[in-house]
């Protein structure tokens, strides 16, 4: 008994502090990286690209299902941005609303016979449709039946006929210049092939929007949106831009990223089998890039690109965290080859023995060892004093971490620096450990646990729609 | 194995006292305070800074303002109003002037822009610039290159020019760019010597610094085009585009045979923006030895802006081609063929 109690104890402790001391280790590569981007960055002119007729030609993939409610002003807002050599091909998923009569209505679309490739398999494309208006010339319409988001951006693939894909949330708010930003990466690339590039998403709660536009940045008033700002400040500047670094990066989130067609088709595409579509696509490009030996690079932008809404009801919170564990195993899943396998560098030595300790398993072994910590407080096993050090130990590393994410948003991008959102933004990282962390582990469980029943529904993800600035009343 | 296990398990006990974890615990609290220090300098350094940059802006708006707007005599210096005379001389204000008169540099020409320029010289800012280029950070280096460009500083080309073969992919760009700012196509001669890619990204750059300057003579112009560096072969082929050069359209369709990928692409391209019958009669001899399906569909494509009715029997035969991809490039070309005539 003393022998399981021993390894039980100081078998979490070796993985803590192992999870730790990576922590570390990608928060340095993590200030490299990004003080690196920042001094490139300042010397650049982002605008020389958006009228170059040079410029590489970019085909923004956006699928909606049931987003009737804002569907005009968000495709009008994807129009708006600047960039010459582009076309929009919006993917309606077999909506049950209206968003179809709704584009058809508000941008005078016409069906079109379209002569194309089906080189991705998909479910049936009942039109496509384009603009008799020449103000809407870059826009294309697909109209198809429901086969999930994969399915959807594998019809767009399928018609999409530029140089590099982008893909993105069709609810997404982006900046002026974040088309050109994630595009130069492509441009720069010299010995390695480029294949992906990703940029940083932020929390939109609370921010302030115009015409599609976001005019005023604020740290969410809300506790779940802003703890989800703080966490994903964390996620881009420290962990992504660490992998990044490293040429390591397993994921480009599905709300903004940006691919080499080509690749992406040579690859496979989307894959309709999994809730994590986004990751196993960079995780399959990589691995065909590997397997095939030519050098690439996948590429991140640390700067705000892309703002979205996020949950804001534990309920739906606890939805997109099962999601997004489902993801993960289905992937890693998949992949198992690339474990500890030296052919993948990086790729298999680094990236998937990470996320699968410090991703997957995590949630899991911190679930157990609650479970087992209970068990033993009955049982009369715990030597107290040595575990409220331990927890004080572990609780005040998991503060370090933030605080260091939150100091490398204050020197780096800045966003949040209105009165009192620093002092917001730190009090919510003392919180975080307790009233936020344990139902992502719980959500993350449940994930497992509907894996697990073969239970793979996306689940359905209600917004509460952006703050807009009141425009000014005609005068009479 | 237990046993083993229950040794290793001995071991790490040893290390893990509780008095170790209160020293890691007061370590990281204090790193934390720290971290949080550090934070609250770096919000109160970067508003001071904004702060100062923008009061001094403010200083020197209507000053810079009235130079914009004067008809300057070449051989009379601007005067420099008293309240900004002391600010000239500080470190800080003049790293903002240099930096306020760059950037109204990239948006101005003309006299405004000479004015701007004659400021620059009078207040001897070059030293700044210069400074910095020859400083060991590439950041610092690169800035100092792209000031002195901007500021159209001739008489520093000699020192630039090495650099443009600089181990920095930042510094070597701008130190390219600089010297076809300051040259035009002359500046080009660092093509010579180029040891380093050109990024596509760059190349974009020199095009549109490029843009409203003719194309030079046949011989440099084809030197660029056997150049052994592939991305010299892709930027030439671009300008030639660009300019719509149709008297180098051999030489561009000798680059159909180049053993570059990403150059017979661009040649492919190139053709398309100078047709003639000899550059579809090429494509199409092109296709049936081109190894790469990619760029046979490009190939096809391209015959889009080149071809003519003449074309039609060759595409109507990939029409029996047994992929799929190559029967629809065809099929497109086709139809738009038809339709042009």
């Amino acid at each position: 008994m003393a022998f399981l109690y021993n390894l039980f104890h100081y078998g979490l402790l070796v993985y803590a502090v192992s999870m730790l001391s990576c922590y570390i280790f990608l928060g340095t590569l993590a200030i490299v990286e990004a003080v690196k981007y920042l001094r490139r960055s300042r010397l650049t002119n982002y605008n020389l690209l958006a009228s170059s007729p040079f410029a590489p030609s970019v085909s923004i993939l956006a699928p909606a299902y049931n987003e009737g409610a804002n569907i005009i002003e968000n495709v009008r807002s994807l129009l708006s941005i600047y960039y010459n050599n582009l076309e929009l091909i919006v993917i309606n998923d077999g909506s049950k609303d209206d968003s179809m009569a709704k584009l058809i209505q508000a941008y005078q679309l016409e069906p079109v016979q379209l002569n194309y490739h089906q080189q991705l398999a998909t479910k049936k494309v009942k039109a496509v449709y384009k603009s008799t208006n020449p103000v809407y010339s870059k826009l294309l319409v697909i109209d198809k039946e429901n086969g999930g988001k994969a399915d959807a951006l594998n019809s767009g693939i399928n018609l999409a006929t530029n140089q590099y894909l982008v893909c993105i949330d069709v609810d997404c708010i982006l900046e002026q210049d974040a088309l050109l930003k994630l595009v130069k990466p492509f441009m720069d690339q010299t010995d390695k092939k480029v294949i992906a590039t990703g940029g940083v998403v932020r929390i939109a709660n609370s921010c302030v929007f115009k015409n599609g536009k976001l005019i005023d940045v604020n740290l969410p008033k809300d506790f779940l949106p802003r703890v989800q700002a703080l966490e994903y400040i964390r996620a881009f500047l420290l962990g992504r831009m660490a992998w990044s670094n490293l040429n390591g990066l397993l994921l480009i989130s599905g709300a903004f990223g940006a691919f080499d067609r080509q690749v992406a088709i040579d690859a496979g595409g989307y894959n309709h089998n999994t809730v994590g579509e986004d990751m196993e696509l960079v995780v399959r490009m990589r691995r065909y890039m590997a397997d095939r030996k030519i050098p690439y690079k996948v590429a991140f932008i640390p700067d705000p690109l892309c703002w979205t809404e996020a949950p804001a009801s534990y309920q739906i919170l606890g939805r997109q965290r099962n999601r997004w564990m489902r993801g993960t195993i289905e992937t890693l899943s998949m992949h198992r080859k690339l474990f500890l396998n030296p052919k993948y560098g990086v790729l298999g030595m680094m990236s998937y023995p990470y996320w699968l300790f410090y991703e997957l398993l995590a949630p899991i072994i911190e679930f157990t060892g609650f479970v087992i910590f209970l068990i033993l407080a009955f049982m009369g096993y715990i030597n107290w004093p040595f575990f409220a050090v331990l927890t004080a130990f572990i609780l005040i590393f998991g503060w370090l971490f933030s605080t260091f994410a939150i100091l490398m948003e204050v020197a780096t991008f800045n966003q949040y620096k209105k009165r009192g959102e620093l002092r917001k933004l730190i009090l919510t990282a003392i919180v975080e450990p307790f009233a936020f962390h344990p139902f992502v582990v719980w959500s993350s469980i449940k994930g497992i646990w509907d894996l697990l029943r073969k239970k793979n529904s996306w689940g359905e993800m209600t917004r509460q729609g952006f703050n807009t600035a009141p425009t000014e009343a005609p005068k009479a | 194995m237990t046993s083993t296990l229950s040794t290793a398990l001995q071991q790490l006990a040893r290390f893990t006292s509780i008095e170790l974890f209160f020293i890691a615990i007061s370590v990281l609290a204090t790193i934390i305070i720290a971290l949080i220090g550090a934070m609250l300098y770096i919000m109160l350094a970067k508003k001071n800074i904004a702060n100062r940059q923008a009061q001094l802006q403010q200083q020197f708006k209507y000053w810079l303002v009235s130079i914009i707007l004067q008809d300057a005599d070449q051989q009379q210096r601007f005067e420099i109003p008293d309240d900004i005379k002391p600010l000239v001389h500080r470190r800080f204000a003049r790293k903002a002037l240099l930096a306020e008169l760059v950037r109204l540099k990239n948006d101005l020409s003309g006299q405004s822009g000479d004015n701007l320029i004659k400021l620059y010289n009078e207040l001897r800012l070059d030293r700044l610039s210069a400074y910095d280029m020859r400083n060991g950070r590439w950041f610092v280096k690169a800035k100092g290159i792209q000031e002195l460009a901007v500021m159209e500083q001739t008489a520093y080309l000699n020192e630039i020019y090495p650099l443009a073969n600089h181990r920095h992919p930042m510094v070597r760009m701008e130190a390219q760019i600089a010297l076809v700012y300051l040259q035009q196509y002359d500046g080009l001669s660092f093509f010579e010597n180029l040891k380093y890619p050109l990024t596509e990204w760059h190349q974009i750059k020199l095009l549109q610094l490029l843009a409203n300057h003719p194309i030079p003579s046949e011989t440099i112009v084809t030197s660029w085009l056997n150049s052994t560096n592939p991305s010299v072969v892709q930027f030439t082929l671009k300008l030639i585009a660009e300019q719509h050069a149709t008297q180098f359209q051999n030489e561009v369709i000798a680059c159909l045979s180049h053993p570059d990928d990403a150059v017979r692409r661009q040649a492919i391209g190139c053709l398309g923006e100078i047709p003639s019958a000899p550059a579809a009669n090429a494509l199409r001899a092109r296709y049936t030895n081109e190894s790469s399906k990619v760029l046979q569909l490009t190939i096809l494509s391209g015959l889009m802006k080149t071809g003519t009715a003449g074309e039609l029997p060759f595409l109507q035969e990939l029409q029996l081609a047994q992929d799929e991809s190559v029967r629809l490039a065809a099929l497109k070309t086709i139809q738009h063929l038809q339709q042009q005539a």
